[in-house]
């Protein structure tokens, strides 16, 4: 099937399509289809091994198997690392065709022409990783400063994107501090303000896409929370945000939509409330577990 | 600690770096007084000069015409090369910190100096042994080498030192981060194998080649002519002139690979380059001054405890530090036990090798340090 005739649904910051994935003579992904919308959260769920981190990283672009399949992010085609047409607005298509048009033209486009398809991809796509070895001392307002180099906005509002995003965070009192003094849940807020400043406005990038590999894996409880509610509030303002989380609690708390991979499947997906039941917990992770409705949100909880 | 503004920094090394530079012309074996100096190298002061002292001119032209043949072809020379020198290898150092995301990244410690001095030697025992220049050595001069063949030299330390850090970089290298250990047994094992080959190549070759090479390895700024200074400041011209364009990506790769590629930094691109011009600056500094140790793991680390490790202000002024630090291990060498000149790598090896074990203490700090 050729890209053009792909069913991509408008609307979505994220559209994967079939998407398979090989190596090690073994079959990491098999055929995983789904969509985030603008403002949706998606977590993925699943049990060491099942493929998580590879569809991460695969969604990243950095892959080093054998990938078949589509993945569109904010109107790129990320296996082939190539602007794409058919999810683009029209400002991008008017790009498209000035190609055949004159050359004075092409030197009139804003400079950030020049910065190559993977400097723009910057504006859309930011990622959290899991790990961050950070080893240099730069100090915490430094780090998330970092974040604006694919965009040249101007250290105005550039200081001001690095302001609001630590305040989010509830970091902003850490902002002097150096980087490598920090506890690990400092780390990791950091790290997730400076992510979230690289697509803080929406007038730098329309379509923006968010994702996180274990946002919440070193933070204590409290945290945890403040740190979703960030998500969450992050997202309402038109971002899609995919997270691979551990906590099956957090993914039904926060997620718009669950997607459950085991040995490289999608055994389930959809509505947390439809998707989680006690029969998936079992599959996935062998363990029998009830899920009850949380008495004051009324969400559902797994204990 | 509490951090220093770089403009502060830049400050006081535009105060120090002439105030040391004219010192070093000043003192030596025969020592001239600071005021003669500052005539000699900016004669157009000498009428202001004459009159506000009440001296007789003819006085002062008798000693400004003493002076200046040692100043400008021996003492000024020699303080230029050392502060180019000296930028070169401290900047080299800062580059290949970043490059490997670890402030214990030594060109001299992990095998680029000597591998630079393998590709040199090289360099100059086949020129030195083909027929065409074979029979005559009157172009190497006692302890430097002739203008036709520095340039050859410096390309072969160029190639022996991209090679290594090459070779450095994909062995210890992964996307987990550097990993020390790996990192400086790479350095021995590429120390000693140009050591070993260059004791080869000492069994191959006569009597007078051997005493050539082994003399331009030891090196030393005893040898500094204009030549030289213009190489060397051409080499330091060319890399402040490119640096700028990778101090952001620079800044981004010390968050980590895979962080610096979703900034949109192109990797592949940025590390050719970085590795290509610590090449450069190392194969330069060993063509012209041979081996001298430590300046680029010293340097830099001071400079980012006073200004932090954001390269837009740490790579300048590396540069800077490390030529006042040169320039100013230089001064000690020739006066420490004087008549006698120490080679100036011992100076720097001293200040140097305490230093380097303070941080192995304290590696743990930097990241993959125990992988």
């Amino acid at each position: 099937m050729s890209v053009s005739t792909l069913p991509y649904l408008s609307g979505c910051n994220l559209s994967v399509r079939n998407l398979s994935v090989k190596g090690w003579g073994a079959q990491l992904l098999n055929g995983v289809c789904f969509d985030v919308k603008a403002g949706e959260i998606a977590a993925i769920i699943g049990p060491n091994g099942a493929g998580k981190t590879t569809l991460m990283n695969t969604m990243l672009g950095d892959h080093k198997h054998h990938v078949t399949g589509d993945i569109v992010a904010c109107g790129y085609n990320i296996t082939s690392n190539e602007q794409q047409p058919v999810a683009v607005s029209a400002e991008k298509i008017d790009r498209e065709s000035s190609k055949s048009q004159s050359k004075e033209q092409l030197k009139n486009l804003p400079k950030d022409q020049a910065r190559g398809i993977k400097g723009q991809r910057a504006r859309h796509i930011a990622v959290l990783p899991q790990f961050s070895r950070l080893a240099f001392p730069f100090t915490v307002e430094e780090v998330v400063s970092l974040s604006r180099i694919p965009h040249s906005t101007g250290v105005t509002i550039d200081n001001a994107v690095v302001n609001d995003a630590l305040k989010q965070l509830d970091v902003l009192h850490l902002k002097n501090r150096l980087y490598t003094q920090l506890s690990g849940g400092e780390k990791q807020r950091v790290q997730l303000a400076r992510v979230m400043a690289q697509i803080w406005r929406s007038e730098d990038a329309e379509q923006r896409l968010l994702l996180l590999d274990e946002p919440t894996s070193s933070l204590d409880l409290g945290h945890q929370q403040q740190l979703m509610q960030a998500v969450r509030d992050f997202a309402d303002q038109g971002v899609a945000v995919v997270m691979v989380v551990h906590d099956i609690n957090i993914a039904l708390r926060h997620g718009d939509q669950v997607l459950a991979l085991l040995c490289g499947k999608v055994i389930a997906q959809g509505e947390p409330e439809n998707v989680v039941t006690s029969e998936l917990i079992n599959k996935l992770y062998n363990l029998n577990m009830s899920i009850v409705r949380h008495p004051t949100t009324g969400k559902l909880t797994v204990v | 600690m509490h951090r220093v503004s770089p403009k502060q920094l830049t400050w006081v090394l535009c105060f120090l770096l002439p105030c040391v530079m004219l010192l070093a012309i000043g003192l030596g074996a025969v020592s001239i007084p600071l005021l003669d100096v500052i005539k000699t190298l900016f004669p157009f002061l000498n009428g202001m000069n004459i009159d506000n002292f009440g001296m007789e001119s003819t006085h002062i032209n008798s000693s400004i015409e003493k002076y200046q043949a040692i100043i400008f072809s021996i003492r000024l020379p020699r303080v230029l090369l050392a502060a180019c020198i000296g930028a070169l290898l401290a900047t080299s150092g800062a580059l290949m910190q970043g490059l490997f995301r670890n402030p214990l990244a030594d060109p001299s410690l992990i095998g680029v100096t000597a591998g630079a001095s393998l590709g040199g030697s090289l360099v100059l025992f086949f020129i030195s042994t083909s027929v065409f220049f074979s029979f005559d050595f009157t172009w190497l001069n006692r302890t430097t080498l002739g203008s036709a063949v520095l340039p050859l030299v410096a390309i072969g330390a160029f190639s022996g030192g991209l090679l290594a850090v090459w070779v450095v970089y994909r062995l210890a290298n992964s996307q987990h981060g550097t990993s020390v250990a790996t990192m400086l047994l790479a350095g021995i094992a590429i120390t000693a194998l140009a050591t070993s080959v260059t004791s080869l190549l000492e069994f191959m070759a006569d009597n007078e080649l051997m005493r050539r090479i082994s003399l331009w390895r030891m090196g030393g700024l005893d040898g500094s002519d204009s030549m030289s200074v213009a190489i060397a400041a051409l080499m330091l011209t060319i890399i402040l002139v490119v640096l700028p364009r990778y101090n952001q990506a620079l800044n981004a790769l010390l968050l980590g690979e895979s962080e610096a590629r979703h900034l949109g930094i192109d990797l592949e691109a940025l590390k050719r380059w970085l590795i290509i011009l610590v090449a450069a600056c190392v194969g330069i500094a060993v063509a012209l001054a041979g081996t001298i140790t430590f300046v680029g793991l010293v340097v830099p680390h001071i400079v980012r405890l006073l200004i932090g490790p954001d390269h837009r202000f740490l790579l300048p002024l590396s540069a800077a530090t490390g030529a006042l630090l040169l320039v100013h291990a230089d001064l000690c060498a020739r006066l420490l036990l004087a008549p006698t000149e120490l080679p100036v790598g011992l100076v720097t090896a001293l200040i140097g090798v305490p230093f380097f074990v303070s941080l192995l203490r304290r590696r743990n700090q930097y990241g993959a340090a125990n992988q």
